[in-house]
């Protein structure tokens, strides 16, 4: 990205913002950005004011999962890593404030068609992202107590959300769909791992979960959470939503990838219980212990899942980077964490 | 002649000391990827005869042509064909533990399998030490 590439960003975010004259885009800085998603911080200033902003837009070129504007060409595995498009993501989010849920207010969407292409500009919360950081440093120690009652909580009021509310591009399969769409991604990778394929048997002999189906954030995790001094600030990128099981959420959160070394088995900061009680704190039915237990089985064959597939986007040649060839060889991983739960759950 | 294992040590020693040294910010952080990565190549280098042994002898255990490779194995289940459960689950158990060996020896799961299952760990590093 060249100067002058920022410059035609930072006209084009002055468009659809309507800025005039006194209102100006500084700051403008990218955060990070893969395949998937840009993200940009930047400010809008004028004299005696100054506004803290996030721009998240989609590369040219890739289409949203909802998106069937080019139905010949889509992403490699699009139903695993390629979300909802912004638009969808920027109803969401107004959707989880509304219910009460910590998230950036919507400031402006833009859609493939315009100059900016599809993007959503938010307020930026203050807070820290970084996994490692949340976990270790002295300064979140009071916010690490609270953390996982707050997540409880959050995810509470999410699972409240009517399902008539929801925008209808939200993935809403049955169980029994759902085990067909995962057999299906291993049987696309050439069925790497017994591992999987055992633990995919064992979700098969399983009943359909017992909690309600609700909005589920699906991808609800350190990283996707901006956390102060005083705990959860913000719940951040919804692109993976859908209408699933209640224990879903919770139990992603406590999966052992997503502990990021933690000892705690919340998220790697905080007890069972208190994601139990902030959960029923905001009206959730909490799940049983197995079925929490059940859903990190799915989350580590989730993840295993995305390795592939972000493998798949290296060999590809769509992201062609380091990371997405390692990735890879993260797969022993879920392994290891689908034969603990495998004995733990008798399965 | 130069082993993999060495030519790897080097290769890893060249990107940590040399070409990390002078580079900065997203591009040092590549680096540490690249150098993280060799290591991992120099122990697939170490241990990946022992693995491919444990592998080609587990599937013959359980009845299936050594050259089905894991692809073979999983579709087995899949298919449910008949397989041998407790020798199923113990050689997938010894594989994954030497896989981590491998790609990520530091993994909070490979340290929790060697607590809950300490005779396979002990079995496993056998496996992992040179004989002399």
């Amino acid at each position: 990205m060249t100067d002058s590439d920022t410059d035609t960003l930072a006209a084009q975010l002055a468009g659809l913002l309507d800025l005039t004259a006194d209102r100006q885009v500084t700051s403008l800085r990218r955060l990070s950005g893969g395949a998937n998603m840009e993200t940009w911080s930047f400010d809008l200033s004028s004299d005696d004011r100054r506004q803290a902003l996030i721009l998240r837009r989609r590369p040219a070129g890739l289409a949203a999962m909802d998106d069937h504007s080019n139905p010949e060409k889509p992403a490699p595995n699009a139903a695993t890593l390629q979300g909802l498009s912004l638009t969808v993501e920027a109803q969401l989010l107004r959707l989880a404030r509304q219910a009460g849920v910590p998230v950036p207010t919507v400031v402006a969407t833009s859609s493939a068609q315009d100059s900016l292409g599809e993007a959503l500009v938010m307020t930026r919360l203050d807070g820290e992202a970084l996994p490692q950081r949340i976990l270790r440093d002295a300064r979140f120690d009071a916010g690490r107590e609270r953390l996982a009652f707050q997540c409880g909580e959050a995810l509470g009021k999410l699972h409240a959300v009517a399902l008539e509310d929801c925008p209808g591009e939200l993935r809403d399969c049955s169980w029994e769909e759902d085990l067909n769409r995962l057999q299906g991604l291993c049987d696309h990778f050439g069925n790497p791992s017994a591992v999987h394929q055992l633990a995919l048997e064992a979700l098969r002999r399983q009943p359909e979960p017992a909690t309600a189906r609700v909005l589920c954030h699906g991808d609800f995790r350190l990283g996707n959470l901006l956390v102060g001094e005083d705990g959860l600030h913000g719940v951040l990128d919804w692109e993976l939503a859908h209408i699933g099981y209640a224990g879903e959420d919770l139990g992603y959160l406590c999966a052992n990838v997503w502990r990021f070394g933690g000892a705690q088995p919340v998220g790697g900061f905080g007890a069972y219980r208190q994601l139990l009680d902030g959960y029923r704190s905001a009206g959730g039915i909490a799940p049983d212990m197995r079925e929490l237990k059940l859903f990190e089985l799915y989350a580590a064959l989730g993840w295993g899942l995305v390795c592939l597939t972000m493998l798949e986007l290296h060999e590809t040649g769509v992201d062609k980077g380091l990371e997405r060839a390692a990735v890879g060889r993260r797969l022993s991983e879920s392994e290891i964490d689908l034969l603990l739960l495998l004995e733990e759950l008798q399965l | 002649m130069t082993s993999a294992e060495v030519l790897l040590r080097a290769l890893r020693e060249f990107l940590g000391e040399s070409v990390q040294a002078g580079l900065s910010g997203y591009a040092a952080y590549q680096a540490r990827i690249a150098s993280n990565l060799v290591a991992m190549l120099e122990r697939e280098a170490r241990h990946g005869d022992t693995l491919a042994q444990v592998d080609a002898e587990a599937l013959g255990a359980l009845g299936m042509d050594e050259r089905a490779g894991q692809g073979g194995l999983a579709r087995a289940v899949r298919d449910k064909q008949p397989l041998h459960q407790e020798t199923l689950r113990e050689y997938l158990l010894v594989r994954t533990l030497l896989r981590l060996a491998i790609d990520n020896p530091r993994y909070s799961g490979l340290l929790q399998a060697q607590a809950r299952w300490p005779s396979v760990a002990a079995e496993v590093d056998a496996l992992l030490t040179p004989t002399t």
